[in-house]
């Protein structure tokens, strides 16, 4: 069975560590980036199975990049979860238009992440 | 009145005179008639008598008498001279002796007047008889004086004594002329008072009476008229009061009447509408408005109709100032007697761009502040929870955790005692409670509160400052905060085994106190808004640590209430230098005070 890559978008150094150990722990390959920016150019190579980022961000911040995101790549079939201290005022501000997009708000319970991504993201048939 | 009355007066004086010369010339008149007429008969008599005194003569038988004693017998006092003669001229007799001779012709009777006498000539048998008699002269003689001359005597004292009635019929009216000239010298209402009214008395009283309700109405005129200008100047006060509390009002004010056309505009609003203020005021708005969305509201008042009867709203940018926004309200100005009756309409121009920032800044804030805390939090539920979960066997990350959640919880901490400093002083009204503290013992304190974050951190935490510097006067709590927060930064945004030194330095004006490390440097575009609010430099190693943004900006506001300047020294990679000045004077004055 192929593991499932999770994208980090976070400058948070503590949250990345707790994050990348609990995905890990729930069989994920983790990667992370410290910005939009390099989150993007990463879904640019190589899609991931789920984004997960947060909204402040140096560069560029969540918001942008999944404007971007849903810009650049109408069809992605990967589920964004985007970790807010307002996940209210993000919805209703600017996730109209942007397809199979997930609020979480903070403080984040890495166990209720975890249950999130289980129910979004497609588990393939092993091989 | 008075001048009329003073003419009448002297006409009917002159007239009086007049109509006494009249009579007395009338009378003179008749009187001369009187004596011409009788004149006249006299004449006739005189002819008639000389006739018959001659026929007389001429009857009597001739050689009766002699011719001197027939003369003689004539007795008549208007008898000038008689003479006889003979037919040869021989005088025979004359009366008086030496009367003049005659002329030597004569006819039978003939009477012949010249001069003043009148002479009969008559043949006689003896000669001929020549009678001459004194004519009456033109002049009356002395005893016909007083006859002729009382009728005009008696029409004179007549005329004279209607003189004298009228003139004291005519004293009250002289009197009232007088009184009014008097009156109207004094130019104001009195009682007229003539002591010899007379016939007039009842007129003065009536006079009086009216000049008693003139004087009446004139006062309450002049109480009206003292009340109307004292009005007059409460509401030239009122009105001027108005303008000003217009012009002063921070709105721009624009008042339409009834029929949408403007009746008062303040500075502000044809500031506003980049116009001036005489240009629009009774004028229709296409002449001197050029705001387009401002132009076709107008216009709707101007055609009358439901628009003036409710208020409107309208946001817009100036033609000229794009940035900014400016809010346009109106209101229905109703008459404070009949609400059912619309006076005008009051227009307000409000620049809100102040107040909009403000609004986003503050959204903007409280957002930050907001993320600011839950991301500590975040990172402390998070490794909570991963603790309480298998990971919590791990002793390696236990420790992990228990740094994590103490930077976290020294960020929190940070974070909530900045934020209320800088609220503090952001709410105003701040008043620094300043003592003197000796800056080597607070600098000292400071050195050794950051020692521990050095430790953790590898990095060596250097102190500097001499003993003898002298006492400042500043607000301890908040200084410290600020010396605190620049120590805190020094050494977060350190390298490891990199050094921090805390120092100061006198002058003769100042102390400087410095702040200075071996880290990662500041760039030079980013060395003023590192003092912004939340700001957070891009460089993804100062993101990797746990900060907040709040810390330079409250410095910086601590220092400035302090009359201090902090100021910044920075090479990218080699380290940076914070620096606080803080002149002597205004801590020894602040102090004095």
């Amino acid at each position: 069975m192929t593991m499932k890559r999770v994208l980090i978008a976070d400058d948070e150094a503590h949250v990345v560590r707790i994050l990348q150990r609990t995905l890990e722990r729930a069989g994920y390959q983790v990667e992370s980036c410290p910005n939009g920016e390099a989150a993007l150019a990463r879904v640019r190579e190589a899609p991931p199975d789920v984004l997960i980022s947060d909204v402040q961000m140096p560069r560029m911040g969540g918001r942008e990049l999944c404007q971007r995101i849903q810009r650049e790549l109408p069809a992605r079939h990967f589920p964004i979860v985007v970790i807010t201290s307002r996940p209210e005022y993000e919805e209703r501000v600017w996730s109209h238009h942007i397809d199979n997009l997930h609020f979480m708000e903070k403080p984040l319970s890495p166990r209720r992440l975890v249950a999130l991504l289980e129910r979004h993201v497609s588990q393939p048939a092993s091989h | 009145m008075q001048e009329l009355i003073g003419q009448w007066r002297w006409k009917a004086e002159r007239t009086a005179l007049r109509g006494v010369a009249l009579t007395v010339l009338l009378a003179l008149g008749c009187s001369a008639l009187v004596y011409h007429g009788q004149r006249q008969r006299a004449r006739a008599e005189l002819a008639r008598d000389a006739r018959q005194a001659a026929e007389l003569l001429a009857a009597l038988p001739a050689g009766q008498a002699r011719p001197a004693r027939l003369l003689s017998a004539l007795r008549d006092e208007r008898l000038a001279w008689a003479e006889l003669r003979a037919a040869d001229g021989l005088l025979l007799a004359s009366l008086p002796a030496d009367a003049a001779p005659a002329p030597p012709q004569a006819a039978a009777t003939r009477i012949d007047r010249r001069g003043d006498l009148l002479t009969v000539h008559r043949r006689l048998p003896q000669g001929r008889l020549a009678l001459a008699y004194r004519l009456p002269g033109p002049w009356p003689a002395p005893a016909d004086w007083p006859a002729l001359l009382a009728p005009p005597l008696v029409a004179l004292a007549a005329g004279l004594a209607f003189f004298l009635y009228l003139r004291r019929e005519v004293r009250p009216l002289r009197e009232l002329a007088d009184g009014l000239r008097a009156l109207l010298a004094r130019r104001e209402p009195a009682r007229l008072v003539l002591p010899h009214a007379g016939h007039l008395h009842e007129l003065v009283l009536r006079l009086n009476e009216l000049l008693g309700i003139v004087g009446g109405r004139l006062r309450q005129l002049e109480s009206e008229r003292r009340g109307l200008s004292t009005s007059a100047q409460v509401l030239a006060y009122r009105r001027q009061r108005a303008e000003a509390v217009l012009q002063s009002l921070p709105d721009g004010v624009l008042v339409l009447d009834e029929t949408g056309l403007p009746a008062a505009i303040n500075g502000q609003a044809a500031r506003l509408l980049e116009t001036a203020p005489e240009a629009v005021t009774g004028q229709p708005a296409r002449r001197w408005c050029r705001q387009p969305e401002v132009l076709s509201l107008l216009a709707r008042f101007e055609q009358g109709g439901a628009v003036a009867w409710s208020s409107q709203q309208l946001d817009y940018h100036p033609l000229q100032q794009p940035e900014r926004k400016i809010r346009l309200l109106t209101f229905p100005l109703f008459s404070p007697v009949d609400e059912t009756s619309l006076l005008g309409s009051l227009v307000l121009f409000r620049d809100i761009t102040e107040e909009e920032l403000a609004r986003t800044s503050r959204a903007e804030f409280v957002a930050h502040v907001a993320h600011e805390l839950k991301s500590p939090l975040n990172v402390l539920a998070m490794y909570s929870e991963a603790l309480l979960g298998e990971d919590g066997a791990d002793p390696g990350f236990r420790t992990e955790a228990c740094n994590a959640i103490s930077d976290e919880v020294e960020r929190l901490s940070s974070l909530i005692a900045n934020l209320l400093s800088l609220t503090r002083i952001e709410m105003g009204g701040l008043s620094l409670s300043r003592q003197r503290v000796r800056l080597h013992a607070l600098l000292e304190d400071a050195h050794q509160h950051l020692a521990r974050q050095a430790k953790t951190a590898g990095v060596r935490l250097l102190l500097d400052v001499p003993r003898e510097l002298p006492p400042v006067s500043v607000d301890k709590a908040l200084f410290t905060v600020a010396i605190n927060n620049l120590l805190s930064n020094a050494i977060k945004y350190n390298r490891p085994g990199g050094t921090v030194t805390l120092s100061a330095r006198e002058t003769e004006q100042s102390i400087f106190i410095y702040v200075r490390d071996t880290g990662i440097g500041i760039a030079p575009e980013e060395q003023q808004r590192i003092f912004e609010k939340f700001y957070r430099a891009e460089d993804a190693q100062v993101r990797q640590r746990a900060g907040h943004g709040l810390g330079l900006p409250l410095a910086r506001e601590v220092i400035q209430l302090h009359h201090g300047v902090l100021s910044v020294e920075s090479r990218p990679g080699e380290g940076t230098t914070f620096i606080i000045e803080l002149a002597k004077e205004a801590g020894i004055l602040k102090q004095a005070i």
